[in-house]
C-alpha cells in the first residue's frame, strides 16, 4: 500500500500559496492510498485552467486536454479501457461554461468515471473574470462592474436533473472529508459528480470565510425527489454525499464480442500500430 | 468502539500522524514559496518541517515496536477537519513574511498542545494520560521556542505594513 505522499509526482505545483486546489491534490492522493490504487491504472484527465494543472502533480497517467473537453476525452478513454480508473477534473468555467454541454450529457450517459470540479466561482488563470458559478452581485472584475447580474449555475441540481447517479460536494478546507467523498465516488458504478468548493485566495479572498459557513450534510438519499427537494433548498455550502442511486452504466453490454464492433469488421483499415 | 481517549495504540497513531502531516504540509508549502520566489519564508518552512519530521521519528521511537492501527485519512478523530499542527492552506500567501509564518507556527503548536491536554483530561487510562501529558509538555516547549523566535523577529521588525505591493492584476 502506497502512502498518500507517494502519489505526488516530482513536479512542484505553481498554484498561488493559499489556493484550495492544493487541498484537492492532497485529497486525491489520500483517496488513492486508501483505494490502494495502482498508479499505472489511474488516469486523470483535465481541461484548461488553474485546476486543470492537477494531473501533472499526481503520480499516475494524466491527460491535460482541451478547454472544456475533459469529459468526452475521459468518457472515450473509459469506454476503450474499462479496466482503468478514469477521473476527469477541471474548474467551474471549464466544466460549466466551455464544457457545459458535455457535463449535461456525461450525467445522462452514465459512463463509469468520476468528475471533480474545483469550483472557485472565478476564471483565475485569466485574471479573475466572472464564471458560471460567480455570485450575481460579485463586482470585483471591471468586466462586470455591477456583478454578472445572472443567477449562478447550480451544478448539483443540474447533475441531478441530467441523471447523475452520484452527487457530492466537498470543501478544500476539509481535505480528509473530501478524500472520503472521492474514495466513495471512485467506487460508485457510473458517473460520479463531485463539486469542490475550492477557494481562490488571489481573486476572491473573501472565500477564506467559506471555512466558517460550510456545513456537513450527512443524509445521503437514493430518492431523486428527496434529493431534488434538498438541492432546491441548498444554500450552496452543504458538504457531503447528497445522492447515490446506481443505474445501468454506459455502454450497455448487449452480448456483442469486441471483434464484432471493431473497425476491422466494419471494413475500416487502421494505421499501422493502432488496434481496437 | 474504542476511542483515542482509551486506546494507547490509537492515540499513538494520532500522535505520529500529527507530526508527519505537519512536516508534509510544511515541505509542500516550502515548495510553494520556492516557486513564488519567497526564499526567506521557504527557508523557515523547511527548517520547521525538519523539526516536525524529527518529532515524528521521536514519537515513532516511543511506540517501541508496538503495532499501530492503520487509519484512513478521514478516520482520525481530530478536533477539527485536519490534524491540529498543520498549516491550513488558506493561511498562507505568496508575500507572507517571516513574522506571519511564525505567527501561524505558534498557532498550530498551541493547537497541538491543546489537543494533548484535552486527551489527558478526557482519558481514564493512566498510561495514556501520562503519554498525553508528556506530549503536551513537549508541545509547550515548541510553543516557547516559536514564541522566542517570533519575539526576536518582532524586535528586529522595521515595517510590518501588510499592504500587498504586488496586487493581483485585473486588466478588464
Amino acid at each position: 500500500m502506497l502512502k498518500a505522499k507517494q502519489y505526488k509526482s516530482g513536479v512542484k505545483p505553481i498554484w498561488c500559496p493559499g489556493c484550495g486546489h492544493y487541498s484537492v491534490l492532497n485529497a486525491i492522493t489520500k483517496a488513492f492510498s486508501a483505494l490502494e490504487q495502482a498508479p499505472e491504472d489511474a488516469v486523470l484527465v483535465s481541461g484548461i485552467g488553474c485546476s486543470s494543472r492537477l494531473p501533472a502533480y499526481v503520480n499516475s497517467y494524466g491527460f491535460h486536454g482541451v478547454h472544456g473537453r475533459a469529459l468526452p476525452v475521459a468518457a472515450g478513454l473509459k469506454v476503450a479501457r474499462p479496466d482503468l480508473n478514469v477521473i476527469a477534473m477541471g474548474g467551474d468555467g471549464d466544466g460549466f461554461s466551455i464544457g457545459g454541454n458535455h457535463f449535461l450529457h456525461a450525467c445522462r450517459r452514465n459512463v463509469n468515471i468520476v468528475y471533480v470540479v474545483m469550483d472557485n466561482e472565478v476564471y483565475g488563470m485569466t485574471k479573475g473574470q466572472a464564471s458560471p458559478t460567480t455570485p450575481e452581485h460579485w463586482d470585483h472584475s471591471k468586466l462586470t462592474p455591477h456583478g454578472p447580474e445572472v443567477r449562478p449555475f447550480q451544478p448539483c441540481a443540474m447533475a441531478l436533473a441530467a441523471g447523475a447517479g452520484f452527487i457530492a460536494r466537498g470543501h478544500s478546507g476539509d481535505p480528509n472529508g473530501l478524500a472520503q467523498i472521492l474514495y466513495e465516488a471512485v467506487q460508485h458504478p457510473g458517473f460520479a459528480f463531485v463539486q469542490v468548493l475550492s477557494q481562490c485566495v488571489t481573486f476572491c479572498p473573501e472565500q477564506a470565510a467559506w471555512k466558517e459557513i460550510v456545513h456537513l450534510e450527512d443524509q445521503c438519499t437514493s430518492d431523486p425527489v428527496a434529493a431534488a427537494n434538498f438541492l432546491h433548498a441548498d444554500d450552496g455550502f452543504a458538504k457531503g454525499i447528497f445522492y447515490r442511486h446506481p443505474r445501468p452504466v454506459w455502454p450497455l453490454d448487449h452480448g456483442q464480442s469486441k471483434a464484432a464492433v471493431s473497425g476491422t469488421s466494419l471494413g475500416v483499415s487502421l494505421r499501422e500500430g493502432f488496434t481496437l | 468502539m474504542t476511542t483515542l481517549y482509551e486506546d494507547e495504540a490509537l492515540f499513538l497513531a494520532h500522535s505520529v500522524a500529527l507530526e508527519q502531516e505537519a512536516a508534509q504540509r510544511l515541505y509542500e508549502l516550502a515548495d510553494t514559496m520556492d516557486v513564488h520566489n519567497n526564499q526567506e519564508v521557504r527557508d523557515l518552512l523547511l527548517e520547521l518541517a525538519g523539526y516536525s519530521e524529527h518529532h515524528a521519528l521521536e514519537v515513532e521511537a516511543r511506540c517501541q515496536g508496538r503495532a499501530l492501527p492503520s487509519l484512513y485519512a478521514w478516520e482520525y478523530s481530530w478536533p477539527e477537519e485536519e490534524s491540529p499542527e498543520v498549516f491550513h492552506y488558506a493561511r498562507v500567501h505568496y508575500l507572507m513574511t517571516i513574522e506571519q509564518a511564525l505567527q501561524v507556527a505558534l498557532e498550530v503548536e498551541k493547537n497541538a498542545q491543546g489537543f494533548y491536554e484535552d486527551v489527558g483530561k478526557r482519558s481514564t487510562n493512566q498510561v495514556l494520560i501520562a503519554l498525553a501529558k508528556s506530549f503536551a509538555q513537549e508541545e509547550s516547549e515548541h510553543v516557547q521556542a516559536v514564541l522566542k523566535r517570533l519575539q526576536a523577529v518582532q524586535t528586529q521588525a522595521v515595517n510590518l505594513d501588510n499592504t500587498d505591493f504586488d496586487p493581483p492584476h485585473m486588466p478588464e
